[in-house]
């Protein structure tokens, strides 16, 4: 069988949820290698990672040098016939730029295009080596405004996301996940991922918005309960659109992921815009949700928008950008 | 960027050596022979021969090349190839006329040294300094020169950092290049003021300029 290595390196959710929306969907077809240093790796629940999809895992707290080494050490010595490259075109050490000029021409090689810093794009000189080394690039519903988006081999396609419509469970089983005793009221819930300061802030958050808004059930989705936040407020669960389905608003960072999973279902996203080295969460606020910058103002945001929301129990429909990937990267590399 | 030529002069038969700096326009007319380039002024170079124009050939430089065109349909070989304009490298020959220019682009600068702590001559020190820019040095003596350090380095001091910047020498559109580039004359050579360094402004205006460690952090996204 044909296997398809994807590489999703990068901390937090984001890289390994965008990887495994596709391994998700090319599995049917394939066998996949999903390459990952993400230390969330471990809380994915195994019913979420099909049969023909094996997920390596890079330990997260290795050095830039180990970690190098382990990567080009996988891709030296597994066998694959397509290696698909999540958002960083040198490799997230940089170690894919010694390594693609020597990989052999039969091995398609294609990037997925996530937002990414002009800075780093200048300075690493990423278009000219995506130019060389990429024959084909595609944009998750990023837009056009993307450093690469204006190169001959772009495709766009919707956000991808880790589950399509059919797949979410039923209304009824979110909100038992949710603990929603009142199932008429309204829910606001916090997405509360990123890093340990962020998740912290937004426990927060979820303690100030239950209090402002007795009327209001509160969650705080994390993988762990944030000091600042109490126990029966706290939900752990993945993905979170499965439980974001039966939410009216929802608070949180302003990464790939949250807001792809808001926009599919048509929810209103109070955002905050986080920094990182390589994303811009201010561009993806600005664009597509509702961008705030401190917890005072998304309490005001929540007040706003809370009597404009209403849920209904009819499943989302929306268009998993993952099946569109598949499809084209299949017709692309005729495998 | 300098380049030196060496020829044989046809009418003398002897050997002549210039170093000159780019723009270059070459010709047997210095009347011909235009003076300025854009906003640069044109260096000439004057070489006698029958065959050879007034205004013969202009070389250009750009990112570090250099690139050598035909002026008015008066043909030109480099390495013995005719050729109405063509990129030009250390150590190629370029025919105009009946004469035959060695082209340097990498070549020693004069003085030791010793001699360039005492001094060097009216013309200053043709060494190509500077990172972002090179430029010609220009100073007269290497007395409180950082760049070679008093006239006790002779090798590049920047040459190990090249590695660590790829697309280093890059000035179009799209490499990290282009901005300095591009704002060149807030810290190029001022032949007015004869300032060859960077001064107090030039410093605060890079100030908030740093290096970021991309490629470094394995846990960013």
């Amino acid at each position: 069988m044909t296997t398809w290595l994807i590489y999703g390196l990068g901390g937090g959710w984001g890289h390994l949820t965008r990887s495994l929306a596709l391994a998700r969907v090319a599995a049917h077809h394939y066998d996949i290698i999903l390459l990952t240093n993400s230390p969330y790796a471990a809380h994915i629940p195994p019913a979420l990672i099909p049969r023909t999809c094996q997920i390596q895992t890079i330990a997260p707290n290795l050095s830039a040098d180990a970690t190098r080494q382990q990567v080009l050490y996988y891709l030296q010595t597994l066998h694959y016939q397509c290696l698909i490259i999540d958002t960083f075109p040198r490799g997230l050490g940089g170690e894919l730029a010694s390594f693609l000029p020597s990989l052999s021409e039969q091995i398609s090689r294609v990037l997925i295009h996530r937002d990414l810093n002009p800075d780093y794009v200048q300075s690493k000189a990423i278009r000219p080596f995506v130019q060389q080394y990429y024959s084909q690039i595609l944009i998750p519903g990023e837009g056009d405004r993307v450093p690469l988006a204006d190169l001959p081999q772009v495709q766009h396609t919707a956000p991808w996301l880790i589950r399509s419509a059919a797949e979410l469970p039923d209304p009824a089983m979110a909100r038992s996940l949710l603990r929603l005793e009142a199932p008429s009221q309204p829910t606001v819930v916090v997405c509360a991922a990123g890093e340990p300061h962020e998740q912290h802030q937004l426990g927060e958050l979820a303690t100030h918005l239950a209090m402002t808004f007795p009327q209001v059930t509160v969650r705080c989705l994390a993988p762990v309960c944030p000091l600042t936040c109490p126990p029966n407020l706290w939900v752990v669960h993945y993905p979170a659109i499965d439980l974001l389905q039966v939410a009216n608003v929802v608070v949180g960072g302003a990464g790939y992921n949250t807001v792809a999973e808001c926009q599919a279902l048509g929810l209103p996203l109070v955002a905050f815009a986080f920094p990182r080295l390589y994303d811009r969460q201010a561009e993806r606020a600005n664009r597509s949700g509702y961008w705030v910058e401190h917890p005072a103002a998304a309490i005001s945001m929540v007040r706003r928008l809370l009597p404009a929301t209403s849920r209904a129990d009819a499943r989302p429909a929306y268009l998993n950008g993952a099946v569109q990937a598949n499809a084209i990267i299949r017709e692309y590399t005729s495998i | 960027m300098q380049v030196r030529f060496v020829y044989v002069d046809p009418d003398t038969r002897e050997l002549q050596e210039s170093i000159l700096e780019t723009p270059i326009a070459i010709g047997s007319d210095a009347a011909q022979l235009p003076e300025n380039f854009g906003t640069r002024s044109m260096a000439h170079l004057v070489v006698t021969g029958a065959q050879v124009a007034g205004f013969h050939a202009l070389i250009t430089e750009a990112n570090q090349r250099l690139t050598v065109t035909e002026q008015g349909n008066n043909c030109i070989w480099v390495n013995a190839v005719p050729t109405p304009n063509t990129a030009l490298q250390d150590g190629d020959t370029l025919r105009v006329g009946e004469v035959n220019l060695q082209v340097q682009t990498n070549f020693a600068l004069g003085g030791d040294a010793a001699g360039m702590a005492a001094g060097l001559g009216e013309g200053g020190c043709d060494r190509q300094i500077g990172f972002l820019i090179k430029r010609r040095c220009g100073r007269t003596s290497a007395v409180g020169c950082n760049y070679c350090d008093n006239g006790r380095r002779t090798t590049d001091p920047y040459y190990d950092d090249y590695a660590g910047y790829p697309g280093y020498g890059r000035y179009d559109s799209g490499y990290w290049g282009h901005s300095y580039y591009y704002d060149r004359d807030r810290y190029y050579y001022d032949p007015n003021r004869d300032n060859v360094d960077f001064t107090d402004a030039d410093n605060a205006s890079l100030g908030d300029e740093r290096d970021v460690d991309y490629e470094e952090a394995m846990g960013a996204s």
